[in-house]
């Protein structure tokens, strides 16, 4: 299982779900199902999201071993 | 209603234009149309399609083969529906077979082979739907053109006036 903190940074940083979406080149209904925990990404779009939020993405994705 | 018609180019013509508006508009969408979550479940939602779609045919096909003694047109249709089931399954595995290789850059003879088939089931359609062979109403009764397959039409052939 895979948990993140999009949320939390996008808030954070006074971004909405649409500008995180237009930044990371996806649609506002796939950030939706990224914070919520109900789908994994691809690599490219966990590098994406981790550099639209300023972050990396071992900080913004945490695995459950 | 162009396919009922037998105006088939009115048919071809309706989706080539449909989808070329299409296309047009989503270009100037400016937001994604549809992402990778979205071609996962495409994906998905596809394949399970074909498979339900074959697998219906198919069995379709089967009963109506069996029951073509009672009403001779179960036999034409029941072709149909087979070519149908094993003509979308063999062009997913085409398209699924080019896009595995586009990814590892082998596409080699394949794009040959494809674009073979292709201008063979082009010219397969034309030759089918052309009614080259085909029964034609001629002064109060039925006369082959060519060699039709199937058996003279039940309908009236009226005579002219």
């Amino acid at each position: 299982m895979i948990r993140n903190r999009i949320k939390e940074l996008r808030t954070k940083l006074g971004m909405t779900q649409g500008e995180l979406a237009e930044a990371c080149g996806v649609r506002r209904e796939t950030i939706v199902f990224l914070e919520q925990g109900k789908y994994n990404p691809s690599l490219q779009l966990a590098h994406a999201a981790a550099k639209a939020l300023g972050t990396t993405i071992d900080d913004l994705f945490q695995f459950d071993d | 209603m162009a396919v009922v018609t037998g105006q088939y180019w009115l048919f071809a013509a309706t989706v080539l234009v449909g989808s070329l508006v299409n296309l047009a508009l989503r270009r100037r969408t400016p937001e994604a149309n549809a992402d990778e979550r979205d071609h996962q479940i495409d994906g998905a939602s596809a394949l399970m399609a074909l498979q339900i779609f074959a697998w219906i045919g198919l069995g379709a096909a089967f009963l109506l083969f069996y029951y073509q003694d009672r009403i001779p047109q179960f036999a034409t249709i029941a072709g149909t529906l087979t070519i149908a089931a094993a003509g979308v399954m063999i062009l997913y595995g085409l398209i699924d077979t080019y896009l595995r290789r586009v990814q590892n850059g082998r596409l080699g003879l394949f794009s040959a082979f494809a674009a073979f088939l292709v201008v063979a089931l082009v010219i397969l359609s034309l030759r089918l739907l052309s009614g080259e062979d085909d029964w034609i109403c001629s002064n109060g009764t039925w006369v082959m053109h060519g060699h039709p397959t199937a058996e003279a039409p039940s309908t009236p052939c009226p005579e002219p006036r």
